[in-house]
């Protein structure tokens, strides 16, 4: 056994640590590891076919287009021209390219092209 | 007694950090922010591009529409027809019926039930006179008469609703009979709203599509569908990309704030000369300063990990609706796609542990590679 391992062998943790700082720790890194082997088990029997319906769906209907944006939005349907992004923006810029939320970051709102 | 099953190493690791609760678990907070917001962005980017391309790989291959000076007009159907059976190798030409209208101030897309359909997991398309909605369609349930802004004698009785699971296609789709789709969106019998089409090789679209524009006796305007998931791929990573700028100066000033606890910090300086003093090598520091990180980083990266992945893969999750999409009505809940999530997972888990680990080595390694002497004499001073 080395130095340090005699000296920290030797030294009794405290009662806390023994009962709660060492269980804190255990638990923590099993919840992560129970969580990390339900991530993969989800992943693998679940998740990644949960858009299995939509995508049937999509081939019945002969749609184009996913639902992700609300009926009528440009971005909706195929075809659409580009947004016109005002260069007066710009401070706000990165947040509002994020988002389609224009109007949470810009204060007069949005200018769509229009579809042709 | 559980002290008796762990290394020695790791119980007085826990004592070290101990000492300063406050500020390990303060790291512990940031380091797991981290990694939920580095691992939901690129997880929400990547179900977003998984699920796209697996729904438009669904879509027809090209879709035609009859172009006039004013924008578009219904389409003849069997002379639209014979002009794409002209072209070789496109193929089966759907007719397609649809068009938007608004019930109660919500727009809703319509679209006519095509003959052989089954839009509701074995349901036949909609009779005359009936409907089947998406879930979307605000205050509407099975039962309910559909009455659509500006056709006030027009009502139709809601016969089913599509499945939750299906949102990401239709969630505010209304399916109706072709006569009733018709009269609704003032289409003449014989006319469609446009043409799909599908062709033999997702290669052959853009050449077929050429031939097509030249097929048909009218300007027609054609949308094939590489142009679309090009596009759509393309908006997504503009975001993430985006999104993970903003992110990228926090993780750079987690690594500062590392560095500068870990070269300031006297009081360990003074400690690890006596350590060292005491017969502790490099290799013990390397230990110590590893069973550190473990307790610390694993499982906070691990736990902000797990979180991302609920945020993006629960099922149907809502928030991206109004946050990302802009719904204002009942928001879309989203099943998204978790295929290929385990390697961004742990590109996330890399760029936010490995910088940490990198500062614990940095650590170890000043300690263990310092006179003891002087390491007191700092820690001292």
């Amino acid at each position: 056994m080395s130095a340090p391992d005699q000296l920290t062998a030797a030294a009794v943790p405290p009662a806390w640590l023994q009962t709660k700082g060492l269980m804190g720790i255990l638990l923590l890194w099993i919840g992560t590891l129970l969580f990390g082997l339900a991530m993969v088990a989800d992943g693998v029997v679940r998740a990644a076919h949960q858009d299995r319906a939509a995508a049937d769906l999509i081939h019945q209907l002969h749609l184009t287009a996913p639902a992700f944006y609300p009926a009528g939005h440009p971005l909706r349907h195929p075809g659409h021209q580009s947004r016109g992004i005002p260069s007066h923006y710009t401070p706000l810029m990165p947040l509002a390219l994020v988002s389609d939320r224009w109007e949470w970051f810009m204060v007069e709102g949005v200018r769509w092209e229009q579809l042709p | 007694m559980i002290h008796r099953w762990c290394p020695p190493m790791l119980i007085w690791a826990a004592r070290d950090l101990a000492r300063h609760p406050w500020r390990h678990l303060a790291t512990a907070l940031t380091l797991f922010a981290l990694a939920l917001l580095l691992g939901g962005t690129q997880l929400v980017r990547l179900a977003f591009v998984e699920t796209s391309a697996h729904l438009l790989a669904k879509a027809p291959a090209i879709v035609i529409r009859r172009a006039a000076p004013t924008g578009w007009v219904p389409i003849p159907i069997t002379a639209a027809e014979r002009a794409a059976a002209k072209v070789p190798g496109a193929l089966t030409p759907h007719p397609r019926l649809w068009g938007l209208a608004r019930i109660a101030g919500q727009t809703v897309v319509v679209m006519a039930s095509p003959p052989a359909a089954e839009p509701a997991r074995g349901r036949k398309g909609p009779a005359p006179g009936t409907v089947i909605t998406g879930n979307g369609v605000a205050a509407v349930k099975t039962g309910d008469r559909l009455v659509f802004d500006g056709h006030p004698q027009r009502s139709l009785a809601v016969v089913g609703q599509l499945p939750a699971e299906t949102a990401a296609a239709a969630h505010d789709l209304v399916l109706m009979h072709p006569d009733d789709a018709r009269a609704l969106l003032d289409i003449p019998p014989g006319h469609a709203s446009d043409l799909a089409i599908e062709v033999f090789h997702e290669t052959a679209i853009e050449a077929l599509a050429n031939d097509l524009a030249g097929a048909f006796p009218w300007p027609v305007q054609i949308r094939h569908r590489t142009t679309e998931v090009g596009r759509t791929l393309a908006g997504w990573e503009r975001r993430a990309t985006l999104a993970t700028m903003i992110y990228a100066p926090a993780l750079l000033a987690l690594v500062a704030l590392g560095l500068t606890s870990a070269v300031s910090s006297e009081r360990a300086s003074a400690q690890s000369g006596l350590l060292r003093a005491l017969g502790w090598t490099g290799r013990d520091f390397m230990r110590l300063h590893l069973w550190r990180w473990a307790v610390v980083c694993l499982p906070s990266v691990g736990l902000g990990l797990a979180s991302a992945y609920l945020v993006a893969f629960a099922p149907g999750v809502r928030w991206p609706g109004p946050l990302l999409f802009g719904w204002t009505a009942t928001p879309p809940p989203f099943y998204l796609s978790a295929a290929g999530s385990a390697a961004v997972l742990l590109q996330a888990a890399a760029l936010v542990a490995l910088p940490y680990l990198a500062i614990v080595v940095l650590t170890g390694l000043r300690h263990s590679s310092s006179d003891p002497h002087m390491l007191m004499e700092e820690g001292l001073r």
